[in-house]
């Protein structure tokens, strides 16, 4: 379990401008929420925060969060990161603070290993339907990842969240939900019969689409 | 072409595309997916258009994902007509696209024949994009 300390200083400043405002200035805004406390906003000095991003999986990571203004100390989990989407720097984080002794609800990523039988001598492709899944246990037990053995899948055979096993975690979701399976190769259409299909159904498919109000006064009328 | 089933209106206001997109942003069904980095009108056509393109080149393996829908109708006045007498009639339908947004996916076949796949695609938008990978590297400074 990876552990990362922290310095957050007290934000009295809030608002978009403020907040860009800091950003050029190296430091980025954050929110600190949990145990009913209200919302506090904190600001963190960039700097610091290159560890933290270096890591792997930086969700699941327990940050040491110590207050500049009275070095009250506190243990907290990144909830949620906001990114620019176009060249992926940071704008601001949200962290919830814990209790080492109280279980919490945490996505971890599931990781595939080994090649599936089914793709290996089958022909067919590995379709991972999940990615990541939502455990609840103590923090200090919070896996790094979750590692998921396909080599024994063959063609057409799924792998669902009841047949992951965790010692330490309680799995959430439907336990029928598909995690992984192994798909059929796809059959090559003829290209005739699927211009021949493309142009049936050009001439069924209506130019424009149904109004709403209008089926709904025919409806009215036929009453 | 893709194209909404039941729509309250005919006609729509163009509307105001600034600022970046809000949703889907991220890669969430393949392993990696074809971003705007400019805002426009995607028509029916050019979706259809880079999905044909996408689908040839993966053929047996490999999946598709379309992430944008072309629900905003865009009119056009007939051919020699004078101004004015109201807007014209509904021509083709259109996906209005921000910076960021994610609008095609590919997943299951090795990242070098996705890229490809991609850029292919690419081609037949009239946007510039890039490709994404499913897990980014976010950029603290």
């Amino acid at each position: 379990m990876n552990e990362v300390n922290l310095t957050a200083h007290r934000r009295d400043e809030t608002g978009k401008q403020r907040a860009k405002k800091m950003r050029r200035g190296g430091k980025i805004p954050a929110v600190l929420y949990g145990h009913g406390q209200p919302a506090l906003p904190i600001f963190i000095n960039s700097a610091e925060l290159i560890p933290l991003f270096k890591l792997a999986s930086h969700d699941n990571v327990i940050i040491n969060l110590e207050m500049a203004d009275d070095k009250k100390q506190m243990k907290a989990l990144l909830r949620q990161v906001q990114t620019e989407p176009l060249r992926n720097t940071l704008l601001h984080m949200d962290f919830q603070e814990i209790l080492l002794t109280e279980k919490i609800r945490i996505n971890v990523p599931i990781v595939l290993t080994g090649e599936a039988t089914g793709v290996k001598n089958e022909g067919g492709s590995l379709e991972q339907t999940l990615h990541s899944i939502e455990l609840s246990c103590l923090p200090t037990d919070i896996p790094e990842k979750i590692v998921v053995d396909v080599s024994g899948l063959k063609l057409g055979q799924i792998l669902h969240i009841s047949d992951i096993k965790l010692e330490k975690a309680e799995l959430h979701g439907a336990p029928t939900q598909p995690v992984v399976s192994v798909l059929a190769p796809r059959a090559e259409a003829e290209p005739v019969a699927a211009e021949g299909v493309a142009a049936a159904v050009a001439e069924t498919v209506p130019k424009e689409p149904e109004l709403v109000a209008k089926k709904k006064k025919e409806a009215e009328e036929e009453v | 072409m893709l194209m909404p089933k039941r729509v309250k209106h005919r006609k729509q206001h163009r509307g105001r595309m600034t600022g970046t997109a809000s949703r889907g942003q991220f890669v969430e069904f393949g392993d990696q997916g074809l971003m705007a980095t400019e805002s426009a009108w995607i028509t029916d056509r050019q979706i259809e258009s880079a999905r044909v393109a996408l689908t040839r080149f993966t053929k047996k393996g490999g999946r598709v994902w379309i992430r944008i829908f072309p629900d905003h109708p865009s009119t056009k006045k007939p051919a020699e007509t004078r101004m004015g007498k109201g807007k014209g009639a509904p021509d083709h339908w259109v996906a209005v696209i921000k910076p960021g947004r994610v609008m095609f996916e590919i997943g299951g076949i090795p990242p070098e024949s996705a890229k490809k796949a991609l850029g292919l695609a690419s081609h037949k938008l009239p946007i510039k994009t890039k490709i994404v990978e499913r897990d980014r590297t976010i950029k603290v400074i």
